[in-house]
């Protein structure tokens, strides 16, 4: 039976691979005081003056989250970005997007239902969460709450869809071995 | 929702597996429906129904509350 808008189930091992591989690094780059070891910069133009408008993050500035932009100051009409945190980012949100929304092996109507019904467990859960964030948490802890903010909804949704899958296979094999054994 | 899916299934002396091939459907989504754990759709419903060479409303009965 054909599902619409869902991606081939090849796609699923490369999610799975991204997400092991990048959410302890999110993590630790989140939580870490040191710069990642690894950098990701380039050197653009940038002609139009402070570049520090470009993100509001600076490596030598008061920021929390340094290591983002660099003004080259004796370059004039340069900046150098570093794109480690945009490719950690990039990296959990396409495995998060490869595993909720690849096909499952058996694919078919019913798992189809539990993928929206997982979809709308997320979004609630998310909500409820964020709502007492916004009611308790106030001044910069709530940007953290808002960088979290960004993969949370698709992260409950893969666990939840996930954790759906696997209760319904355990149910099936308790009762096959229960026939089985009658 | 109830059906007879079990019993039809007897009646043919087909497998849970081999009615999953027949509609297209995995066998779990078969298990489910025989469970009364999942409604199918139109469509599947019709599926199963010519499978067992019968109408949908012989199949499947609705109950309260459906």
């Amino acid at each position: 039976m054909k599902t619409k808008n869902l991606l081939p189930n090849r796609w699923k091992p490369m999610g799975w691979v991204l997400l092991v591989l990048f959410i302890p690094v999110g993590f630790w780059s989140l939580i870490s005081d040191e710069d990642f070891p690894i950098q990701a910069q380039i050197t653009i133009p940038w002609p139009f003056g402070d570049p520090y408008s470009l993100s509001g993050t600076v490596s030598n500035g008061g920021s929390d989250f340094s290591g983002s932009t660099t003004l080259n100051e004796n370059t004039t009409g340069e900046a150098t970005l570093n794109l480690i945190d945009e490719i950690i980012s990039l990296a959990i949100m396409i495995g998060l997007f490869l595993t909720g929304f690849a096909q499952v092996k058996n694919e078919d109507e019913r798992t189809a239902q539990m993928r929206l019904g997982a979809l709308q467990w997320a979004i609630y859960g998310n909500t409820l969460v964020l709502v007492l964030c916004i009611m308790f948490v106030h001044g910069l802890p709530f940007l953290n709450i808002m960088i979290y903010n960004m993969f949370t909804p698709l992260l409950i949704f893969v666990l939840r869809f996930h954790w759906l899958l696997y209760k319904e296979a355990r149910e099936i094999r308790q009762n096959e071995s229960r026939i089985l054994a009658l | 929702m109830k059906n007879r899916i079990r019993i039809e299934r007897a009646t043919l002396n087909i497998t849970q597996a081999e009615l999953a091939e027949r509609v297209q459907v995995s066998r779990q989504t078969i298990n489910a429906i025989e469970a009364e754990k999942y409604s199918p759709s139109l469509t599947l419903g019709l599926k199963i129904a010519r499978v067992f060479g019968k109408t949908v409303d012989e199949i499947f009965e609705l109950e309260e509350g459906d």
